[in-house]
This record gives C-alpha cells, structure tokens and sequence, in this order.
C-alpha cells in the first residue's frame, strides 16, 4: 500500500516537469510565436502554428509568463491538475498598442528627399478621407489638382495639374506607363486602394523621360509589397443617390510568382433630375474594371513584373425618359457611352552584369458612342517599348534609353476618312550629377522621330540643394515639353450638343516650355508635431497651343493652333501639421493665370479658376476609435462658355466649394465602418436657376426660333451632384 | 507680388523656427552591423523601419533625438534604423537579404518582410527583437515619448530579469 503511494507520487512528480499547453487569443485563434518564459530561470519555448508548446518546467518553479506580439503579457500560477491535463492561456488584445496611433502615412506632401524632381506622395489613407469609387474623383483633394467634368451630359473628365489639361497627364503603375492616348481618367480605375501604397505625382514636365504624354505631370499608382498586402480586403459602400460601389482585392501565389489581384464594380442606375431641365443631374454608370499584377522572384533579385487591366464601362445621360432604344435616334435625347478598354503591360530586368530593363505597355480602346444622333465609334491601339540602362559612374548616375510607340487609330468622323498610324521612336539620356551631399543636378535630353511631324528634341534641367539636416529642400527645374493633340479623343465637347467641328488648318503639334521651384521646410516641434510648409512657382509658355474656339460662331467649335502664344503661371503653397495624438491639418492653395495671346489680345482659358484651395483635417478620438475628416475645397471664378450675347447666363462662375464630412469607425479584427455627408453644402453649379444645358427642351432643335440658343451643354463647371450621405465598410484580412 | 508675401512668410518661419531646432545627437547603429554587434555583446535590437518619402518617419526619428529617457537608456539595446526601400544586399543573422523590385525605381528590401512578417505594413515601423533575434514586440505606426520610454522600461526589466 505505502509503496503504491510512494509510486504514484513519483509518477506525478516525474510528470510535473513537462508542461504542455496551447496558447490562443480572445476569440480563440491559437497564436503563435508567442514566447512561454519559466520565471526565475532563462527557460523559454515559442508556440507552433496552432498555438501549442511543451516544456520542462524545474523543480520548484511554479509560475510562467506569456508574451506575443501585439497581445498583453499573462502570468500564470502552475497547479498541479494543469500538468496531467494539458490548459489553455489566453491572451487580450493588447489595444494600447495596437489601436491607439495608427496615424503612419496619413501625411501627404512628402516630397522624395533624394530626388531633384519634386515628387509629391499621397498613401492611400489620405484618399480614404473622402472615400470615391475612382481616384480620379479623389484627386480633388488635392491642391494644384483638379478633376473637371467636360460635358454635363455624359460627365466625361479629365484631370488638370496646374490649370494644363488632361492629356498632358501620365498614369502609370509601378512605373510602367499606361501610354494612354483615349481617355487618361481610366488611367485611375479597377485598382482596389487596399493594394495601393501610396501614389506619387509629379506636376510639371517629365517629358524627357516620358515623351509627349508626360508634359503636364506624372500620376504613378505604387501597389503595395505582396507580403504586406491583405490577402483579402472587401470594400463597399453605397450613397443616398443609389451610387453603390465595390472593390475586392487580393494576393496569391504560385511557386516563386506573387500576385495581386483586384476588382471594381460601380453601378449608379437611378436617374435624378433635382434641377428639372429633364436631364440626369449625374450620367448613369455601370463599370466593371479588373486589374492583375504579377511579380517572379528571380535568382538574380532582378525585376519581372507583367500587370494587365480590364475595363469595361456602359453610362448614359440625356433626357429623363431616355432608354436603350433610342440610342443613337432622335426622339429622345441621350448620349451613351460604351467603353471597353484593355492594358497589358510589365518591365524584364535583362540577366546582364549592366543594368538593362526593358518595359512595355500594350493597350487597347474602344469607344461606341452615341450624341443625340451622332456617332462616335473609336478604336484606337497602342504599342511602345522602351530599353533603358542604367550607370553608376562615381557620382554620376546615368540613364539612356531607346524607345519606340506605335499608334493605331480609327473614327468614324469625316476627320478621320483612314485609319491612322504613327511611329515614334525616341532616344533619351538622362545624368544624375550629385556635385555635394547637399547638391544635385539633373540633365536630360530626348529626341523623337514623329512620323507625322518630324524631329522633335526635349531637353531638361533640374537641380536640388539640401541643408545639412534635411529640413529644407529647395528645387528649381526647366524643361521643354510637346504634345501631339487629337481633338476627338480628348475632347468631348467636339462631339457633344449640337455644333459642328472645323479645323482651320493641319494642327501642329504643340510645344512649351515649362520653368518651376519649389522650397519645402518642415519644422519638428517639441511637443512631438511636425509642421511642413511646400512652396511652389510655375512657368509653363505655349507655342502652337490647340485651342477650342466656341465663341466666334455659336453653332461650330473652331479647332485651330494658337497664332500668338498662351502661359500657365502660379504659386502654390501647401502647409502641413501633424500631431502624434492624431491630429492633422493640410491645407493648400493655389494662385494661377492660365491665358492665351493673340493679336497682343490677352484672352483668360475658359472653364479654368484663378484660385484654389484644398483642406483634409483629421483627428482620431481615440477613447472611441473613431476618426474624423473633414476634407473640402474651394474654387475661384472661371471664365464660361456662354452662347454669344442673347445667352442671359453669367460669363464668369462664383467662387464654389464642395466639402465633405466622413466618420470611421476602426474595430479589432480588421472591420472599418464609415459613413457620412458628400457636399454638405449641397453646392451644384445649378444654384441660382442657372441652366448648365441650354435649350434642354429642345435637344434636337426642332423648334423654328431664330431667338433660341443652341442645345449645348458645355457650360458646366463643377459637379452637378447636390449634398448625399454615404454609408460603407472596410475589411482586411492580413 | 504674391511671391513676395510668401518668400516673406517663409523668412519669418525659418527665422523663428531656427532657435528651436538644437539638442544633443546619437548616431543610430546600421542594420549590417548587427551580427557583429550581436556577437560581441547580445543586447536586445530595436529596430525602426522608415522610408525616405515618409513624414512621419522624419518626426519620429526628430522625437528621438530629443529624448533624453531614450539617450540615457541607450546602452541597454542597440537602436537600429532601416530604410525598407535599400536598394543594396544586407548580411543579416548569417544571412544575405536582397532588394525585391516590384516595378520600375519601386520595391522593398526583403528583410523588412522578415521582420514585418505578413502583417500590413506602414511606416514607420517598429520592432524590438529580444537577444535571441526573437521577435517580441512591433506595431504599425508612430511611438510617442511615452510610449517609446516604456518600451524601454520593458528591455530594462527584462535585462534585470535575465542577470539576476
């Protein structure tokens, strides 16, 4: 009897040194790498992935501490039932870390310190200020940027950077060019923000490397890392219009390859009409973009990416009774758009001891349009590649490059009687000279071979000093820039309303030359807040400039190169303040003249502001876990195409501001909920009675009035969209 | 004439802010001499992940130097400051760890996805490893001096703990 005691005592002692348990957080998940210390000895044991160890505990020793990454550290008396029985520890949340200042990267204007280009960078949590389905509606909080809607029936847009005009924006992603011809705004579509890091723009000219489509600036679109994307986001969100909008993104692998896929689909299909023109106040949507991007690990840590996109768009605008079936006839009238778009695109670093990358971009547009009973029918393909090497030369880094575009396009309109083809190949060479650690110069030349045009030369200069401490970066940049224009894809006021199209000449390409600094200081309180001022000056002089003539015969638009020369000059002044509680201010305005001269006659470019301003506050109220934007801008007086001098409508708009509100609920597991009012103001370019349509009624102008003005509705200078609430959710799933 | 007020802004800006910008420096530890660090004296290694376009990163690393807990306290731990966006090979725990291009001039270096693992990723980025390169501690964002001081105050129990 006594040795059975004596047997079963051991046994349980014996027992007593291995501990074994599972380690998992409150809602059960096993977590793993957690450490398991044995206190009073240096005995620790991480967990496996289910959460699980074992160890073998000393004699005498009775009390374990467990510690993991983002969870509050437990300790734990041993009882002696937990050695035979195995237990479970589990472990809060440690939220003080965690949830409390997650205010990283919401900064803008972080202007890349190394470059002589000034760079402006906007991570994807500055965009989630004021949620929109595309980032081109988000670029409007941006100072300097502003998205403008073309056509106040089918609300085609287009981005301008310092009052310039879309097409002299390139998009890109991951720095492969969308080489983008129609429409650049779809440049900005089907990219769930979840994959986006961050986005970089550059206003002014990057020509030299980017050739004609980069003259006005530079949008590229940085993806995030593969690893640190989640593997699955959901976002959606839906508007008191019935706007309803949903991004899924994600990441796999296959082998060594990463991908990041995603998907958008936007449906806005309730036609409302609160201004009772019997129009759509805002263009029906239904919009599918997909987007795929792959990256292959190499042995040699080169670069192989290859990126492709879908796009499908179907919208339609016009009079409120309009439906399919009238399409392209002239009973009622409506213009209905149907856009199919695909880009195929990558970069190959060649296996070389040089460093030889070779980048590519195809892509194909197709638009079936439909004005009233004007048909646009559009196809337009494109090819380039491009051969860059790269040389580090003591302090000289050197960038050549070969490249070659190749453009298919073909209409219907009498403009276009065969389809177009051009070739344009180009050289480029590019010298980054650091003189100093404290200055750097930039030198750049291109030359292209325009099939069309002939030999076209851009050079560059950029060069940038900073102080010793980094807190000052002043840049000063000059360089000359070209565009090829073609009216129809760019400008839809050619085909919309009811005037007819002339050229007065072969259009020449247009050429400029653009001049610009730029003074950034950012000052470090001690309090722990960090307040940035961004200063800038532009130059950009115009020859040949292609400009819309509306006002000579109210019936024609009259398409021809400007006989004199046109400037775009400003200052912009961005002032930035952060604080580690969470509080945020940027706030930016720009002062510009954007005009054209001929004749010694100085005309201001219409539907374009003298002044501007841009705002996004934030704060996080932490105890809540909610945070708080308010974001807006402000918009000066622009000049406005009115219908000769029986149209009673203003030639100048009034100052207009559209400011939104948003709330942002975070919870623990990866869920965000936001809400909140669009336009609160309930500002749309309708106030006061103004009709943005003229002769609405009449669409098809049937009625035998001398005394009536044109059906036209390219009087619109803002959105036409009136105050609505909005309602969505986040979901991240790392 | 408008340039005149901001140049003029500016002016008094700097003038004033000049005055505020003195205080003592430190010069962090680089992230390739940690194994021969480690080998001379274990320590723990608290690591700050930054980017060169990062605002954030600039006032954290502005915080430090101006923290005299974190001076004082600074031979407990080696302070490790890391640019993800490195575009050079880095020996690491014996190891070489390159630079992964994901596009044209853009890409992350692959150690910061070891020390980050597959969470989400936004800078700065902090990290502490224990002697044992054990990952103990990380979090998404900015610190702020009181948060950073009992951090510390967690490696100095922890240090009291293992030499007793």
């Amino acid at each position: 009897m006594l040795t059975a005691v004596f047997v079963s005592f051991a046994f349980v002692l014996h027992a007593q040194n291995l501990l074994k348990g599972t380690i998992k957080d409150s809602h059960g998940n096993p977590i793993d790498n957690a450490t398991v210390f044995v206190d009073g000895t240096k005995l620790a044991i991480s967990t496996n992935s289910e959460g699980q160890f074992s160890i073998q505990i000393p004699d005498g020793k009775t009390k374990i501490t467990v510690r993991a990454v983002g969870f509050l550290t437990a300790k734990k008396d041993l009882a002696a039932t937990e050695y035979q029985n195995g237990f479970e520890i589990v472990l809060d949340s440690d939220n003080r870390n965690l949830e409390e200042v997650v205010v990283s990267g919401t900064l803008k204007q972080v202007s890349k310190l190394d470059s002589p280009i000034p760079v402006e960078v906007f991570t994807a949590k500055f965009f989630q200020a004021n949620p929109a389905p595309t980032i081109f509606e988000s670029l409007q909080n941006i100072n300097g940027v502003r998205p403008q809607i073309n056509c106040s029936v089918c609300n085609t847009g287009d981005i301008h950077i310092n009052g310039l005009e879309g097409p002299y924006t390139m998009v890109m992603i991951d720095g492969l060019p969308i080489v983008s011809g129609l429409s650049t705004v779809y440049g900005l579509n089907g990219i769930p923000q979840a994959l986006i890091e961050r986005v970089e723009i550059v206003k002014g000219p990057a020509s030299t490397l980017y050739g004609s489509e980069a003259v006005g600036g530079l949008i590229n679109i940085i993806t995030k890392s593969p690893n640190n994307a989640p593997r699955l986001n959901v976002e959606a969100f839906g508007t008191s219009w019935q706007e309803y909008n949903l991004d899924l993104g994600g990441k796999f692998e296959v082998g060594s390859a990463q991908s990041l896929v995603g998907a958008n689909y936007f449906n806005y299909a309730n036609p409302i009409d609160n201004n009772g023109d019997n129009f759509t106040d805002v263009t029906l949507q239904n919009r599918l973009s997909v987007f795929n991007k792959w990256n292959f690990d190499r042995k040699d840590n080169k670069l192989f990416t290859l990126a492709g996109r879908y796009v499908y768009e179907d919208r339609w605008g016009g009079e409120m009774n309009w439906a399919r079936k009238y399409r392209g006839g002239n009973d009622v009238y409506g213009e209905s758009i149907y856009t199919k778009r695909w880009e195929l695109m990558g970069a190959y670093d060649l296996p070389t001891t040089e460093n030889l990358t070779f980048t590519f971009s195809v892509n194909g547009h197709n638009q079936n349009s439909v004005y009233g009973e004007t048909k646009y029918l559009a196809d337009q393909k494109i090819a380039f590649g491009q051969l860059t090497w790269r040389k580090e030369l003591g302090n000289h880094d050197l960038l050549t490059g070969l490249a070659y575009r190749s453009t298919y396009y073909n209409d219907n309109t009498p403009a276009t009687i065969n389809s177009s083809k051009t070739h344009l190949p180009g050289f480029f060479v590019q010298d980054e000279i650091t003189l100093h650690p404290q200055h750097k110069l930039l030198l750049g030349a291109r030359y292209d071979y325009n099939s069309v045009h002939g030999s076209i030369v851009s050079p560059r200069v950029n060069y940038k000093w900073n102080s010793l401490d980094k807190t000052q970066v002043l840049r000063v940049g000059i360089g000359n820039g070209y565009r090829v224009a073609n009216v129809f894809t760019e400008d839809h006021a050619a085909l919309t309303g009811s005037r007819d199209v002339t050229f007065e000449e072969d259009l020449k390409p247009e050429t400029s030359w653009n001049g610009n600094v730029n003074y950034i200081k950012k000052f470090y309180m001690d309090g722990g807040s960090v307040f940035a001022i961004d200063a800038s000056a532009f130059y950009t002089y115009f020859d040949n400039k292609i400009i819309p003539d509306y006002e000579s015969d109210v019936n024609k638009i009259i398409y021809s190169n400007l006989d004199g020369h046109a400037v775009s000059k400003g200052l912009s002044l961005n002032l930035d303040w952060a604080h580690t509680s969470g509080l945020k201010a940027m706030i930016g305005a720009t002062v510009m003249d954007v005009y054209s001269v001929e004749n010694d006659v100085k005309e201001w470019q219409m539907l374009t502001e003298k002044v501007m301003g841009t705002w996004t506050i934030g704060y996080t109220v932490k105890p809540l876990g909610v945070n708080i934007d308010y974001t807006g801008n402000l918009i000066g007086p622009m000049r406005l195409p009115v219908l000769g001098e029986n149209d009673t409508r203003p030639d100048k708009s009034k100052a207009w501001s559209i400011q939104n509100i948003q709330l942002t609920k975070k919870f623990h597991n990866g869920l965000e909920i936001f809400g909140g009012v669009k336009n609160f103001l309930n500002w749309t370019p309708t106030k006061g009675g103004i009709e943005i349509i003229s002769r609405a009624h009449d669409p098809f102008e049937r009625i035998d009035d001398p005394n009536l003005l044109p059906f036209d509705p390219s009087y619109v200078y803002g959105p036409n969209q009136g105050a609505r609430g909005f309602l969505g959710l986040r979901y991240n799933l790392m | 004439m408008e340039a005149r007020y901001v140049i003029q802004f500016l002016l008094i800006m700097i003038g004033i802010c000049a005055g505020l910008n003195s205080s003592a420096q430190f010069n962090p530890h680089k992230i390739e001499q940690v194994d021969s660090l480690m080998a001379q004296k274990p320590k723990p290694l608290l690591i700050l992940l930054s980017t060169d376009w990062c605002q954030y990163c600039d006032l954290q690393k502005n915080q430090l130097q101006k923290n005299e807990y974190f001076h004082n306290h600074k031979d407990e731990f080696y302070f490790i400051e890391f640019d993800a966006e490195r575009k050079d090979p880095i020996d690491f725990m014996g190891k070489t760890y390159h630079f992964r291009p994901k596009g044209i001039n853009t890409g992350i270096h692959e150690l910061v996805t070891i020390f980050t693992g597959n969470q989400s990723l936004s800078y700065p980025f902090w990290i502490l490893l224990d002697e044992n390169f054990k990952p103990v501690f990380r979090h998404n964002g900015i610190l702020n001096n009181k948060q950073i001081n009992e951090l510390i105050l967690t490696i100095s129990k922890s240090l009291t703990k293992n030499s007793s």
